[in-house]
């Protein structure tokens, strides 16, 4: 029982590593929101491992409930996010920030 | 657009190795950390949140325990988060320079007759299964969250389709759709504070049927941001902006 909640929990932590390198290392700004999302899912993931470690017999619902809410405000943010990186490629032509140095 | 400074958009231009590898190392380290975290709250005792939830299951007016969670023990979650879903569509708007309604109405493309056809049997299911998961979320897994992402996905085929008339409706009646959800459980959490009840609390025997009002309300509100924020990202959009 406890051994399938670790095995998610050490998915839920590598995921979540993998999406923070990719947040770093990529320049690109849909690299780097496609990043971040992997890092969200992640957390979601560490959430509903540790939901079915509950004494009451039940899967525990309030982790469940801050995954629903987490899924929209992600949801939510991402696109606003697109929206923002869509902009700065119609204004500049790039798809990344002007600051962000590094070879093509 | 200046065509003469657009790169490849699938280029991948990334960090030099150096920095690459600190970034790799940092990511390793921060996740050998959180491994040790992982496993050690893995190990403790659970804070046992779902006895508490299925102790007071009786009292939170549905038999779902996501949903009481949801509607009930933590509705100032759910309150934020429609507030989130507003404020982002919000930042969107912005961007688009209140446009984004007008980028919504350009519908010249062709679309295949068969797309068109299916669209419009498939938005009749999606609409009848939305209502099912709404009216399910009282006693099992389902409820506003479902329910309205299905009625984004119904509003987002029909877009691809050439069959949304969403954006026809007036556009202060879309506005008050997209913050309903957020209004209403604002009023209602003022009316029971105002009623001698917590902020947020439900009066006795009136919490199913607040519950399913609110629902309902918090369903049409994300169906409605989720379409506005697509809409918004529309490429109509980008050539609005090219011009500015």
């Amino acid at each position: 029982m406890l051994e399938t909640e670790l095995v998610f929990a050490a998915a839920a932590v590598v995921v979540f590593s993998m999406g923070l390198y990719g947040l770093i290392a990529y320049a690109h700004l849909v690299r780097k929101i496609m990043a971040l999302n992997i890092t969200g899912s992640a957390v979601f993931l560490f959430l509903g491992a540790m939901a079915r470690r509950s004494d009451a017999g039940v899967t525990d619902p309030v982790p469940q409930a801050m995954v629903i809410t987490g899924i929209v405000v992600a949801v939510a943010a991402t696109a606003f996010a697109l929206a923002l990186a869509k902009r700065i490629h119609a204004r500049t032509g790039q798809t990344r920030l002007p600051e962000e140095r590094g070879p093509r | 657009m200046q065509p003469g400074r657009v790169v490849s958009p699938w280029a991948r231009p990334m960090l030099g190795a150096v920095p690459r590898l600190l970034a790799a190392t940092l990511a390793g380290m921060l996740g050998a950390v959180l491994l040790v975290v992982a496993v050690d709250l893995a190990g403790a005792p659970p804070r046992d949140l779902a006895g508490h939830v299925m102790a007071r299951l009786d009292d939170s007016g549905v038999s779902n325990p996501v949903t009481a969670v949801l509607l009930n023990f933590r509705v100032a979650d759910t309150w934020l988060e429609l507030g989130a879903l507003v404020l982002a569509l919000i930042g969107v708007v912005a961007l688009y320079q209140g446009r984004w309604l007008a980028s919504a109405q350009v519908l010249t493309a062709a679309h295949p007759r068969l797309l068109a056809r299916l669209a419009g049997l498939f938005i009749c299911l999606i609409v009848l299964v939305a209502a099912y998961l709404l009216w399910l979320g009282t006693h099992e897994p389902g409820g506003a969250f479902q329910a309205g992402a299905m009625l984004a996905g119904a509003a987002v085929l029909a877009r691809l389709a050439g069959r949304d008339r969403m954006h026809r409706l007036p556009e202060p009646v879309l506005r008050l759709v997209m913050v309903l959800g957020f209004a209403m459980l604002l009023v209602a959490g003022g009316a029971s504070a105002m009623r001698g009840y917590a902020f947020f609390a439900y009066a006795p025997g009136e919490a199913t049927a607040a519950i399913f009002a609110l629902e309902l309300a918090a369903t049409l509100s994300i169906a409605a941001c989720l379409w506005g924020l697509y809409i918004a990202g529309d490429e109509h959009g980008t050539q609005h902006d090219a011009r500015d």
